[in-house]
């Protein structure tokens, strides 16, 4: 398992490093989330998360570091608040969301919650901020243990985005049934009532299928 | 294919948009507008910046719930580059919510705003 978050880390983690600006990064994330093979690698990793997480050397420390040398205009206006406490409270809540998953029967991601292709918009978007945190954490995996110097804006960039995903991510994972997160950190009103989000997608999908065949009327299709 | 961004002619007017479904024949395409409009749910997308770049704005657009079209993909010029995926999930938002609270008669009227 070991050399699979090695791999993992070399394989999607390093080519974040030779990101040549921060919109090249974000390029490189957006298609990272979209890649099969990044995906495939992090269903096999999803059942041992606590032991990825082990791994990966977030610490308050590190990402305070990389992202204090940076310049107001390299800090993009994000602005990183408490980011130790999201994080415990992020991989702690991936512990919980893990144990639920797998101790129901489970054995693939594809059978988990959410795995299916049909998901409300407002679920994909915070699933791709649980993956782009990942593969954050994937590259500031590899840079410790591959022992590379990057710059103080792709460090700083790094840690913004490790931790504004995994707080968007955790929104998700604190509103899963058996998932306990600490209100502070995620208050009530930023939870997901996954009744209302179905009904508006069902609202929403019965809309746009009446406009798509009003449009093959109109275009003759 | 979603994702995709997109120039068509659409009523005689040039539109630059963001393909955020698609079916076997046709795909549903948002699209922008110069024309603000300060009181509607809105997305606006500088030319200036990562997402502005991807669109290959010329100008500050506005995307709004209802500016959307279903259109044959044979008529449409797709872009080199994707659209930022927080841009792509911004506009989604924006469009699920008017045709979620729109209903039938007035989501995806087919008449631009704009």
């Amino acid at each position: 398992m070991l050399h699979l978050i090695e791999f993992a880390a070399s394989r999607f983690g390093d080519p974040l490093l030779h990101a040549a600006s921060v919109d090249d990064l974000d390029d490189r994330l957006d298609a990272l989330t979209d890649s099969p093979e990044a995906l495939h690698c992090t269903e096999l990793l999803a059942p041992h998360m606590p032991l990825v997480q082990a791994s990966l050397p977030m610490s308050a420390e590190v990402l305070l570091a990389a992202a204090a040398g940076r310049s107001p205009e390299e800090a993009q206006g994000q602005v990183i608040k408490d980011p130790q406490r999201i994080l415990d409270a992020w991989l702690d809540a991936q512990r919980q969301a893990a144990q639920v998953m797998w101790s129901r029967g489970a054995t693939r991601v594809s059978e988990a919650p959410f795995a299916g292709t049909d998901l409300p918009i407002e679920i994909e978007k915070l699933i791709f901020h649980g993956l782009r945190a990942n593969f954050c954490g994937l590259a500031i995996e590899q840079v410790f243990s591959a022992g590379r110097l990057i710059p103080v804006w792709l460090a700083g960039a790094l840690a913004d985005r490790l931790v504004v995903s995994a707080r968007q991510h955790l929104r998700l994972l604190a509103s899963l049934p058996g998932v306990s997160v600490d209100e502070a950190i995620v208050p009530d009103a930023e939870r997901l009532d996954f009744a209302a989000i179905e009904a508006r997608h069902q609202r929403a999908k019965a809309a746009s299928q009446r406009s798509y065949e009003r449009a093959r009327a109109r275009l003759g299709s | 294919m979603r994702g995709a961004t997109v120039r068509f002619r659409l009523a005689g007017k040039d539109r630059i948009g963001v393909v955020i479904e698609v079916r076997p024949d046709l795909v549903h395409v948002a699209y922008g507008t110069s024309e603000p409009h300060d009181d509607w749910p809105q997305v606006v997308v500088h030319p200036e910046t990562r997402q502005g770049r991807a669109l290959v704005l010329s100008e500050v657009t506005y995307f709004y719930g209802a500016n959307t079209s279903w259109e044959r993909p044979q008529d449409m010029q797709f872009g080199k580059t994707p659209c930022a995926k927080e841009l792509r999930y911004a506009i989604t938002e924006l469009v699920v919510n008017h045709h979620a609270q729109s209903g039938d008669e007035s989501a995806a009227s087919d008449e631009p705003a704009g």
